[in-house]
């Protein structure tokens, strides 16, 4: 194949000749405007049947009557010939079900208040004349101090808080069923670990830190069906289940807190950040959360920076490897991708190495990049048996993995490939292929096709 | 992420941007013959695209005006939750790396892109094109009526509340992105026309809005009770989000009001500038005798400094005036009035503390005092060496001398965690 010459359509290429603002913009692809016509030539035969049935009606003969029946099957055949045409679906939807019930929590992190140091030092002094704190009231009051914000600004200012508080604050947000109570832990507990990176200001000393497991098993008893040692096993999105209590959100804040803080304050290992990274990506699939977007993908950024560079090197490997090997492979495999978000430079790094592995387990391939791009090219996809939906996937991950890093500037062999795999998914599906997938590859290809001339021409 | 300041290929990025603008908008074209879900697709695939030319590569294309309005479009009119949510999340990426206001680094100076694209429009030479998108003042007052209307009450569906709750965040965004590095400029430099030009200004100036009743609406809207329980997960955090955005734009209003009265100071305003009442003061009016509303509002509302201001703005207004007692002082007390330990002093003089409580109720008094001490703290948090116990000492003193006035004064909960924290911090600063 001739891979310098130019194809037909490059000649209407807008970046040489941008099209005038004020006219109709010329279509990439008029692949669209075929299929409507398509089906508009085909209506108008049905409408054709009918006002020819309508007609016949008006002579209410014997003798129309066996044809208009023969019309009448005609007509049923275009009707259904259209629907098959119509219900293969170019549509495909990502969503899984990530949480099911609800569990109990398996341990309280709670203790005696009577033994709280704070609580107790006040009930000596002779202000309580006026508070009449009590051992009886000490939670109710706990929890207003928490509430009004005077907790959080009663630590910051004398920098250190106790293993009680620390355990009561962290059982209000993981558990506790109010909103006001599990939001203004959440700030708490945000407060102090953020103090930890105050440069002038004092770092609060916390006498008990969380870990991962405390955590983990918080996010179980909200309902979340994996965890790392087990298989996925997903509902698909639509089953009925209960999704998670509201303390998602202060779960996934407080994880962000304690991932910016560990320069200053490890709390988790590589390994346990590698986990989180996952889960993140994971509930990023869930329909149901998608009001969290935002937030999920800030944590996913405040995770991956929070890598040591030396540990970052085989990390996002491993978190790539794992998300490919387990994510199903249907619209969600492509979701993964993008739901990281590709701005900084280690989520640029992830997505694309998301994407790398994603491809590697559906082309089932361990071997050089090279070898992985060839398998690409030599998908034939005149075929008649030729999954397009695959391909889709194909092309849009190979576009991640390619473009979200330096590869191609790296190696430009793979550039050249990319290029050919894009023309034979352009050339090699015709404009009237109503195959499912067919016009998305084909518009798709063309799309890229034109980046890859720009970037050509940027550089040269 | 890096700035990208001044397109340093000016010429070659334009024909880049125009390509692109053509070959990225095809994808939304051919939407006309397609149903819902596909055109929706096309949407998503927008997006994608321009986040792949515009946020990815290093060196990437800004988007075009139009690429601009046609995600802006998809923010403000998208039937699904995740076009809202993705155009929401690429908008804000985008002004991020290419601002269209910012300080050049090391000059001190505003550098503001031209014909840059904004959501809003206050002229009214508009092609009718983009009339339909662009946000105009009264829309803008409506949205926030809309935000007041709370949840509950509300017949639309779930979708169109969390769509309203995303363009009110964006919206508020943009006006702090274009507001506050002006505002920065302006108090080096005084340059009113740098604020005047402002998005915030121009917003407010229009003869569209009721000023005064677009304060009410934040207030009440901030006030509102929200009950979290049975409400999905997106909606009670996009409603949080959206109550921090009407915090920072009332924030935004009230330095808006102050850098206006420094520059009508200076003389360098006109007429044309037009007369307002500035907000802080309609806040204080409105929170005035309303126990409700104010112990609501000083909860919410946490921006420390602000917050200071608005409990001495309104205790001052009941405090005996110095006139009357500076024959016993040496000191100027107008001087100590401007300071939550001088105001707190008058309380513990019995008969100040009687008079006071008598106007305003003692329920009320412990709020203010409350909170001012609760915003102190904040304040002297962040920049140590105040006197920090001598305000506990000063708040203490201040609620003993309540009681010993009338034993009856019922100390409200919020009171004793007041007395707590500022005993505790004495121990603790001991």
């Amino acid at each position: 194949m001739n891979m310098d010459g130019p194809l037909d359509f490059e000649n209407e290429d807008p970046l040489v000749n941008p099209p005038p603002s004020a006219e109709k913009r010329k279509k990439v692809i008029g692949l669209d405007d075929l299929v409507s016509e398509f089906y508009k030539e085909k209506s108008k035969l049905i409408d054709k049947g009918n006002r020819k049935r309508k007609a016949s009606k008006l002579y209410d003969s014997d003798d129309d009557e066996r044809g208009q029946q023969a019309l009448l099957s005609i007509v049923d055949d275009c009707r259904n010939q259209m629907n098959e045409i119509c219900s293969e679906e170019d549509v495909q939807e990502w969503g899984l079900c990530m949480f099911g019930d609800q569990k109990a929590p398996t341990q309280s992190l709670i203790a005696d208040l009577d033994s709280c140091h704070l609580l107790k030092e006040f009930m000596n002094s002779q202000l309580n004349s006026l508070v009449e704190l009590n051992p009886d009231n000490g939670t109710a009051f706990l929890e207003g101090l928490l509430v009004n914000g005077w907790l959080t600004k009663l630590i910051l200012t004398c920098a250190r808080v106790e293993t009680i508080i620390c355990k009561w604050t962290l059982d209000m947000l993981l558990y506790s069923s109010k909103e006001d109570l599990r939001s203004s832990a959440c700030d708490f507990w945000c407060s102090i670990l953020l103090s930890q990176n105050e440069v002038n200001g004092a770092a609060v000393e916390i006498e008990w830190l969380p870990n991962y497991q405390i955590l983990n098993e918080a996010l179980e008893s909200y309902g979340f069906r994996i965890s790392s040692s087990q298989d996925v096993q997903l509902a698909e999105a639509g089953s009925k289940s209960q999704g998670p209590p509201q303390n998602i959100r202060a779960w996934l804040k407080f994880v962000a807190a304690c991932c910016q803080i560990r320069f200053k304050k490890p709390i988790f290992t590589a390994s346990q950040l590698e986990q989180i990274a996952e889960i993140l990506v994971w509930l990023l699939l869930d329909r149901s959360l998608q009001g969290l977007s935002l937030l999920l993908q800030e944590c996913v950024v405040s995770v991956t920076e929070s890598f040591k560079e030396e540990e970052w090197v085989s990390s996002f490997k491993k978190i790539a490897n794992s998300l490919a090997s387990r994510v199903p492979q249907d619209m969600n495999c492509l979701r993964v991708v993008e739901s990281v978000s590709g701005v900084d430079a280690r989520s640029k790094h992830l997505r694309s190495s998301i994407a790398n592995q994603t491809l590697v387990v559906l082309l089932d391939h361990k071997e050089s990049d090279e070898k992985l791009m060839s398998s690409l090219m030599s998908i034939n996809l005149k075929e008649k048996s030729c999954n397009l939906f695959r391909t889709y996937m194909l092309l849009v991950l190979a576009e991640n993995w390619l473009l979200s890093s330096k590869m191609v500037e790296e190696k430009p062999v793979l550039r050249d490939m990319w290029t050919v795999f894009l023309r034979n998914c352009f050339c090699q599906i015709n404009s009237t292929d109503l195959r499912p997938f067919a016009s998305k590859v084909r518009t798709k290809a063309s799309y890229l096709l034109q980046g890859c001339r720009s970037n050509g021409s940027g550089q040269t | 992420m890096s700035k990208e300041t001044k397109a340093n290929t000016n010429r070659a990025m334009n024909t880049y941007g125009a390509g692109l603008e053509a070959n990225t908008l095809a994808m939304l074209d051919s939407t006309g013959a397609k149903d819902n879900r596909d055109a929706n697709e096309d949407r998503l695939q927008y997006l994608e695209a321009v986040r792949a030319a515009s946020l990815v590569p290093e060196n990437g294309i800004p988007p075009t005006n139009k690429m601009y309005q046609a995600m802006f479009r998809i923010l403000r009119f998208g039937r699904t939750l995740e076009l809202v949510a993705a155009s929401f999340q690429l908008l804000t990426q985008l002004h991020q790396r290419y601002p269209w206001v910012y300080i050049s680094d090391g000059k001190h100076q505003l550098e503001i892109v031209d014909e840059a694209w904004s959501p809003f429009c206050f002229g009214s030479d508009v092609d009718s094109g983009e009339k339909e998108i662009s946000v105009r003042s009264s829309l803008f007052q409506e949205l926030i009526q809309n935000m007041n209307k709370g949840v509950d009450e509300s017949e639309e569906s779930d979708l169109k509340i969390l769509g309203n709750m995303f363009l009110f965040k964006y919206l508020v965004h943009v006006l702090k992105l274009d507001f506050t590095p002006r505002n920065q400029v302006f108090e080096e430099t005084t340059n009113w026309s740098l604020l005047k030009e402002s998005s915030l200004n121009l917003l407010l100036a229009s003869r569209k809005v009721n000023f005064k009743l677009l304060v009410k609406d934040c207030l009440s809207t901030m006030c509102s009770p929200f009950d979290a329980d049975g409400k999905s997960i997106s909606l009670v955090e996009l409603h949080k989000g959206m109550l921090s955005a009407m915090k920072e734009l009332l924030i935004m209003i009230i330095e808006l009001d102050a850098s206006k009265k420094k520059a009508d100071e200076e003389g360098i305003t006109n007429r044309g500038d037009g007369v307002r009442t500035p907000a802080m003061e309609i806040i204080v009016d409105e929170l005035t005798y309303d126990e409700y509303l104010l112990s609501n509002f000083l909860q919410v509302f946490d921006d420390p400094k602000l917050k200071l201001e608005i409990v001495l703005q309104y205790l001052i207004k009941y405090i005996p005036k110095p006139s009357v007692r500076t024959r016993r002082s040496n000191t100027p007390q107008t001087e100590d009035l401007k300071t939550l330990n001088g105001i707190l002093k008058t309380f513990s003089n019995g008969t100040n503390a009687k008079n006071i409580t008598k106007k305003i109720g003692s329920v009320i008094v412990q709020i203010l005092i409350g909170h001012a001490f609760l915003a102190q703290l904040t304040i002297s948090n962040t920049n140590e060496g105040d006197s920090i116990t001598e305000i506990c000492n000063s708040v203490i003193a201040a609620f003993t001398s309540l009681k010993r006035v009338d034993q009856k004064i019922e100390i409200l909960p919020f009171g004793k965690e007041v007395l707590f924290t500022a005993e505790m911090v004495l121990k603790a600063k001991a």
